[in-house]
Order: C-alpha cells, then sequence, then structure tokens
C-alpha cells in the first residue's frame, strides 16, 4: 500500500527530478539581478536602460520555454515524454496565479520607482519554494525556501538599499543554481547518462 | 462489520487493478496528465511486452485512454487515466485500507 503510495508520489514529482527548472530560474535570477544592478546606475542612458528592460523582460518571459526545450532535448529522451499532473487542485492553481499576480505588481512598481530595496524578496522566494515544494511533493524545495529566506539576506547585510537587496537577489540565484547542478548531477547518476 | 461483509469485500475488490503490474501501471498514471510508453516503462520497470499487455487490458477496462498525437514533430502514443480509472482506483485503495487495517486491528 505504501509502495503504491509512493510510486504515485514519484510519478507526480518527476518534473522536478532533473533540476533543470531550478538551473534555468537560478541562473534567470542571476542575470535579472545583475541587469537590476546595472539600472541602479544613474548614469545609464534612456536607450541602454530600455534595452535592459526589455532583455529582463525577454528573458523571464522565455524561462518557461527554455525549461521546456531543454527537457525535450534532453531529459526525455531519457526519462520518456510525460506531462505534470496540473488538474490536481484548482485551489493550487489560485495560489500560483496570485503569486504571480503579486510579483507582477511589485516588479512593474520597482521598474517605475526605480527602486527595489523594499520588494520582500526572501519572504516572497520563502512562499513560492515552500508552496511549490509541498504541492509537488518536492522535498528539497521546501529546504530551498528555508536556506532563501535565510542566507541571501543575511550575507548581504553589509551592503545597504538596492545594492543589498541585489546583493541578496544573486545568491539566491546561485543557491537554486547550485540546487539544480547537484539534482541534475544525482539525476544523471541514477538514469545512467553517459556525457 | 461482519465476516459476512468482511469477505465479501474482499471478493468484490477490483481485480483488474488488483494485478501488481497494473496496480504500478495505474499509481504512476495517477500522478500525472499523461506519458509515453517509455515512460511507463522507466517508471513500472516492467518488460515491454508485459507493459503491453497490461496496458490493453486496463484500456479495455476503460481504465486508461491511449491516444496517438504529435508532440513537437515526434509521433507519440500517450496513455492517461480515465475519469473512470481515476476514480476505480481511489475505490480500490479506500477498500485495500480498510481491508488491511481490519486484519492487521488498525481500523
Amino acid at each position: 500500500m505504501r509502495d503504491v503510495k509512493k510510486l504515485t508520489m514519484r510519478s507526480r514529482s518527476m518534473w522536478w527530478i532533473d533540476g533543470v527548472a531550478e538551473i534555468v530560474t537560478g541562473t534567470i535570477l542571476v542575470i535579472s539581478s545583475v541587469i537590476a544592478l546595472l539600472l541602479s546606475y544613474q548614469s545609464l542612458s534612456r536607450t541602454y536602460r530600455s534595452i535592459l528592460v526589455a532583455i529582463q523582460i525577454g528573458i523571464i518571459f522565455a524561462g518557461p520555454y527554455i525549461i521546456r526545450w531543454l527537457k525535450a532535448k534532453y531529459i526525455q529522451p531519457v526519462t520518456g515524454y510525460f506531462k505534470p499532473d496540473t488538474r490536481k487542485s484548482s485551489q493550487g492553481k489560485i495560489i500560483y496565479m496570485l503569486i504571480f499576480a503579486v510579483l507582477g505588481i511589485l516588479f512593474a512598481f520597482a521598474v517605475i520607482s526605480g527602486s527595489i530595496w523594499w520588494v520582500p524578496v526572501s519572504l516572497i522566494s520563502l512562499f513560492v519554494l515552500v508552496f511549490t515544494g509541498i504541492y509537488w511533493n518536492v522535498r528539497r524545495l521546501v529546504y530551498l525556501g528555508i536556506i532563501e529566506a535565510i542566507l541571501p539576506p543575511i550575507i548581504s547585510l553589509p551592503y545597504r538599499g538596492d545594492h543589498g537587496i541585489v546583493v541578496s537577489l544573486i545568491l539566491m540565484g546561485i543557491v537554486i543554481l547550485v540546487s539544480g547542478v547537484v539534482t541534475y548531477i544525482r539525476f544523471k547518476k541514477e538514469f545512467n547518462v553517459d556525457g | 462489520m461482519g465476516d459476512k461483509d468482511f469477505f465479501r469485500e474482499i471478493k468484490d475488490i477490483d481485480k483488474i487493478i488488483h494485478e501488481p503490474s497494473r496496480l504500478a501501471i495505474m499509481a504512476v498514471l495517477y500522478g500525472v496528465e499523461e506519458g509515453d510508453f517509455k515512460f511507463l516503462l522507466n517508471m513500472t520497470g516492467l518488460s515491454k511486452g508485459n507493459l503491453s499487455a497490461h496496458v490493453s487490458k486496463l484500456e479495455n477496462a476503460g481504465y486508461i485512454k491511449v491516444e496517438k498525437k504529435f508532440v513537437g514533430k515526434k509521433p507519440l502514443t500517450l496513455y492517461s487515466i480515465t475519469e473512470k480509472g481515476r476514480s476505480a482506483f481511489e475505490i480500490y485503495l479506500k477498500n485495500l485500507e480498510r481491508i488491511t487495517s481490519r486484519i492487521t486491528g488498525k481500523d
């Protein structure tokens, strides 16, 4: 009985088994944070500023497509094709929509105000990662959420204002990226992937 | 619950799902929206012949749906659990839990 439930849980969490989503998310977070850092320099011309904002929005929207492409090219030939079950809970969908709505509003305000120091990033990341970990039954993400809420803000304490939050975001991106890489190495070992 | 009811409950347990290989297939498909043959092979550890045979039985019972689709440019045969299969699997798990807890005295 326990084995049956375990098999269902493993099947449900298979989408996260390779770490690709974390690798892409972590990379995007690091790039976005560097862009945010560049945007904080007042000497930057209007044209450069617009280009950087366009790049930032572009990579955020491209993220899910990059993940899907990487999975189709490198992961699914190994695991087989599957589509995660997103029908499971309508409550889950509502919470995800709310998270993205809040993130969208915060992002828009940050761009308009030209300042991001007031955005509670570690709390947002704690909430997103813990909720995602519970929703998809991936314990690693819950731990990652807790680490994200504590470690980057502490390390970035000596930096103040926008620079502090940018350093914190870069560290958060690196932590997610490292978690993704470790997961990918474990995935390769488990499925005997060469190269 | 009397002994007669208990034995009837054991007798009435869904025999299509009760077979271990088919139970594994149902458990895997319950966790995803759809998956291809290779995915099922990887997850269940069954041989190709075995998997084909059990998938056919589940399809004939109306518990899973087999669909030929294109994902990108690749033709794929995809398997998904039907509503009938989903509720049969849930009922099966509930019944099994009730029976085992009765036997082990944990009810």
